[in-house]
C-alpha cells in the first residue's frame, strides 16, 4: 500500500524492514509477534464484491472489500445497519458466495470450493453462532447441540459434548427444549452446536444481541474465554462497543467496504 | 449408531412435532392407495361372480329376451310378453333340442304365517329340468322333479329355503301362494348368486293359472343340438320369430354376446373404478408435494443452519426425500390395510345379498400388493423430490435471511 498522503502513521522496524502502522495499538500489537502478521493470515479475503437483486434493483453491498483475520485473534466486525458487515462475516464463514473476490483459509482459496467440501469446513473448521439462536423447536437441547455430529458422520453420543454441557452450566437443561430454556441459555446451547466438531473459528453474528446486558456479558466472557484459553479464533459482528473494546482487532465497515481509520470512528458505530 | 438412523430419527421427531400436519399429508395417500386395493382385491371375485352369472346361460343354451338387442337386460322388467306358442314354434328350428317358455313375477309367498315377496320363476318341469342338468349344472340338494305339470308344487332355491323364512320349509311342507297351496318338491343346491338363490320355480300351468297369464311367456330358453353352428341356428330362430307379431323387438342372446355385452359392462366398471382411484393417488401425491413445499418454506431458515453447521446439500435432500419417502410408505401401509378392510366389508356385505367368494384373504396377490407398497412409496419420494431439491440448493445465508 502507498503511504504517501496518510497521516498519522506509526512505524515499527523488524528484522531492518520498516513496517507503517495507522497508529500506535496496531503498531504494538505487530511488534508483540511479528513472525505471526508476516505469515499467511488465517483468513483472507480479496476484492470482495457481493450484489444483491432486490425487486429488479440491484444493491451492491460489499465494494472490493479486503481484510485479514490471524489465527488465534479476537476479531471485532463493526459498523451501522446496512454496512455489509454480517455479508463479510457470511463470507468469511462460506454461507454466501462472493459475487467477485476471493476468500482464502490458510492461503487456499474456499470461495469456488464444491458443495461436499464447504460442508466439511463448515463441519470441522467453523462454529457459527447467530443473534436468533436458530435451535430447532422440536429437538432438545442435546439434540440441537449434537447436529453437527450427525452432518460429521460421527455418533451423536459424545461425552466431549456432555462435558461442556457440564462446562457451560447446562447439565440439567441437556433434556429440554428450546421453548423451555431462557434466551441466555438458548443461546448458550447454540455456542455448544457450534463447538460441537471442535471448530478452529468460531463466527458470531450479533451473539449478544438478543440478549439483555447481563446475560450479554456472560456470554462474551465465555466467548472470550474459548478465545483466550482454548486458542480459538474468534470473529464477531457486533454493535457493542464494550465487545469491541476488548477485541484484538478491530474491523470497521461501512458502504461495503473497510474504514482504514476506525479508532477516530469507533464511537460513532457504537449504538 | 449410522447415519441413516441418526437420520430417520431426526426426521420422526420432526414428523411427531407437525402431527397433524404429517397425518393428513398421509391421508390423502391413504384413500388413493385405498381404493387401488379394494379394486384390486375385489376384482378377481367379482370376475368369478360373473362368470357364474354367465355359466347360468349356459354354453348350448340360446335365450329369446323381448327387447332390443342392444340392451336386451333393461327389457326384461316390465317389457311385452310372447306368445307361448309363438315360442313353442321354435322347436321347428333345425338344430333346436328343445325350448323352454319362461317367466318370472314376484309374488307373496307365507310359510307358518310369515308372508315374504318372492320372485317366482315359472317353466314346464320336464324341458327346463334337461336345460337345469345338462346346461346349468342348478341340482336338487334334497327333494325330487316334480312329475307332473299340474301337482301345485314348488323347487325353491338354496336361499329360498334356508335363509328367507325363520322357520326353513322342508321338502313336504306346503307354502301358501294366493291362497293356494304348493307343496315343496326339491330345494336346489347353491348358485352364489342373488337372483337365482332366492327364487322359486314353479311349473308353468300353475303360474298360468295363478297369473291369469294363460298362453303367455316373457322369456325363452332355447337348447341346442350338439355340434350345430350356434350363430347360424340363432339366426333362424330369429326369421322365424319374426314371423310373430306380438313382440316387434327382440334379442336373440347366444352364449357369445351374452358375454360380451357382460363384459364390456364389467370393463367400463373396473376401468372407472381405477381412474378414480389413480385420480385420487394423484391427489394425494399432489397432498405431499404441497406438504412437502410448505414445510420446506417453513423451515428455510432450520436449512440454513443445518448447512451453517455442516449439512451438505445431499445431507438436506435426503433429510427431505426420506421423511416424503416415509410418508409415502406409511400411507401405502394403511391405504393398503383399509383397502383391504374395504373389500372384506363389501364381500362381506354381498354374501349377505348371497353373492358369495366376492372377496377372499387366500385368493389375495401379495406379489401385487408390494407392488402397490412400492408405487406408494414412489410416489412420495418422487413427490418430495422438487421441493427437496428446491430446499438444497439454497445458500447457508439466504436460507437464514428468510422470514
Amino acid at each position: 500500500m502507498d503511504p504517501e498522503g496518510l497521516t498519522g502513521l506509526s512505524s515499527h522496524t523488524h528484522n531492518g524492514r520498516e513496517f507503517l502502522f495507522c497508529d500506535a495499538d496496531c503498531r504494538d500489537r505487530f511488534s508483540k509477534d511479528p513472525e505471526k502478521f508476516l505469515g499467511e493470515p488465517l483468513i483472507r479475503v480479496e476484492d470482495l464484491w457481493k450484489k444483491f437483486s432486490l425487486g429488479g434493483a440491484s444493491v451492491e453491498v460489499l465494494r472490493g472489500l479486503s481484510a485479514n483475520i490471524w489465527e488465534g485473534d479476537f476479531v471485532a466486525i463493526l459498523g451501522p445497519s446496512g454496512s455489509g458487515k454480517s455479508t463479510l462475516l457470511n463470507m468469511m464463514g462460506l454461507l454466501d458466495r462472493p459475487t467477485a473476490g476471493k476468500v482464502f483459509l490458510r492461503g487456499e482459496d474456499i470461495s469456488v470450493l464444491p458443495d461436499e467440501r464447504r460442508a466439511e469446513l463448515h463441519s470441522r473448521m467453523f462454529g457459527f453462532v447467530f443473534q436468533q439462536f436458530h435451535l430447532i423447536p422440536w429437538l432438545t437441547a442435546y439434540e440441537n447441540a449434537a447436529l453437527p455430529l450427525l452432518f460429521a458422520g460421527k455418533s451423536a453420543d459424545s461425552d466431549a459434548l456432555r462435558q461442556l454441557f457440564r462446562d457451560f452450566g447446562l447439565s440439567e437443561r441437556m433434556s429440554h427444549r428450546p421453548y423451555e430454556l431462557s434466551g441466555g441459555e438458548q443461546q448458550r446451547v447454540a455456542l455448544l452446536r457450534a463447538l460441537a466438531n471442535d471448530p478452529a473459528i468460531v463466527l458470531g453474528d450479533e451473539p449478544t444481541g438478543n440478549l439483555d446486558s447481563v446475560t450479554g456479558n456472560r456470554l462474551l466472557e465465555v466467548l472470550i474465554d474459548l478465545n483466550k484459553a482454548k486458542k480459538k479464533t474468534l470473529v464477531i459482528v457486533t454493535h457493542d462497543a464494550d465487545i469491541a473494546g476488548r477485541a484484538d482487532q478491530i474491523i470497521v465497515v461501512r458502504d461495503g467496504n473497510v474504514v482504514r481509520d476506525h479508532h477516530r470512528h469507533k464511537g460513532i458505530y457504537a449504538e | 449408531m449410522n447415519m441413516l438412523t441418526q437420520f430417520l430419527r431426526l426426521i420422526l421427531k420432526g414428523l411427531r412435532h407437525r402431527s397433524l400436519r404429517s397425518w393428513l399429508t398421509i391421508l390423502g395417500i391413504v384413500i388413493g392407495i385405498m381404493l387401488v386395493v379394494a379394486i384390486f382385491a375385489l376384482g378377481g371375485g367379482i370376475q368369478n361372480a360373473v362368470a357364474r352369472l354367465l355359466q347360468q346361460f349356459g354354453s348350448d343354451l340360446v335365450i329369446i329376451l323381448p327387447g332390443k338387442e342392444t340392451n336386451p337386460f333393461l327389457a326384461l322388467a316390465g317389457g311385452q310378453k310372447f306368445k307361448e306358442g309363438d315360442l313353442l314354434d321354435l322347436n321347428k328350428v333345425p338344430g333346436v333340442r328343445l325350448v323352454v317358455p319362461m317367466s318370472v313375477a314376484v309374488l307373496n309367498v307365507e310359510f307358518k304365517g310369515e308372508i315374504k315377496a318372492v320372485m317366482v320363476h315359472s317353466q314346464p318341469w320336464r324341458e327346463y329340468r334337461v336345460v337345469a342338468e345338462e346346461s346349468k349344472a342348478l341340482k336338487l340338494i334334497a327333494g325330487a322333479w316334480p312329475e307332473n305339470e299340474e301337482t301345485r308344487e314348488l323347487i325353491l332355491g338354496y336361499r329360498a329355503a334356508f335363509k328367507l323364512f325363520k322357520i326353513s320349509p322342508k321338502v313336504g311342507d306346503d307354502l301358501i301362494i294366493k291362497g293356494r297351496r304348493f307343496r315343496v318338491a326339491g330345494i336346489f343346491s347353491e348358485v352364489g348368486l342373488q337372483d337365482e338363490d332366492n327364487q322359486m320355480w314353479m311349473s308353468h300351468k300353475d303360474f298360468q293359472a295363478l297369473t291369469s297369464q294363460r298362453g303367455k311367456a316373457s322369456t325363452a330358453a332355447v337348447k341346442l343340438e350338439k355340434d350345430v353352428d350356434v350363430d347360424l341356428v340363432a339366426k333362424q330362430i330369429k326369421a322365424q320369430l319374426a314371423t310373430q307379431e306380438v313382440v316387434r323387438d327382440f334379442s336373440v342372446l347366444t352364449p357369445e354376446k351374452a358375454n360380451q355385452i357382460v363384459g364390456s359392462i364389467l370393463s367400463v366398471v373396473e376401468l372407472s373404478l381405477l381412474i378414480i382411484a389413480l385420480i385420487s393417488l394423484i391427489v394425494g401425491a399432489i397432498g405431499i408435494m404441497n406438504t412437502m413445499y410448505t414445510s420446506v418454506l417453513e423451515r428455510t431458515r432450520q436449512i440454513g443452519v443445518m448447512k451453517a453447521i455442516g449439512a451438505s446439500s445431499d445431507h438436506i435432500l435426503s433429510l427431505f426425500l426420506i421423511e416424503s419417502g416415509i410418508i409415502g410408505l406409511v400411507g401405502g401401509v394403511l391405504g393398503i390395510a383399509f383397502g383391504l378392510m374395504t373389500a372384506y366389508a363389501a364381500g362381506f356385505a354381498a354374501e349377505q345379498f348371497g353373492i358369495r367368494g366376492l372377496f377372499s384373504f387366500a385368493s389375495l396377490d401379495f406379489f401385487g400388493l408390494a407392488v402397490i407398497l412400492i408405487i406408494a412409496f414412489i410416489t412420495g419420494v418422487v413427490s418430495g423430490v422438487l421441493p427437496a431439491r428446491q430446499a438444497a440448493k439454497l445458500e447457508p445465508a439466504e436460507a437464514l435471511r428468510y422470514e
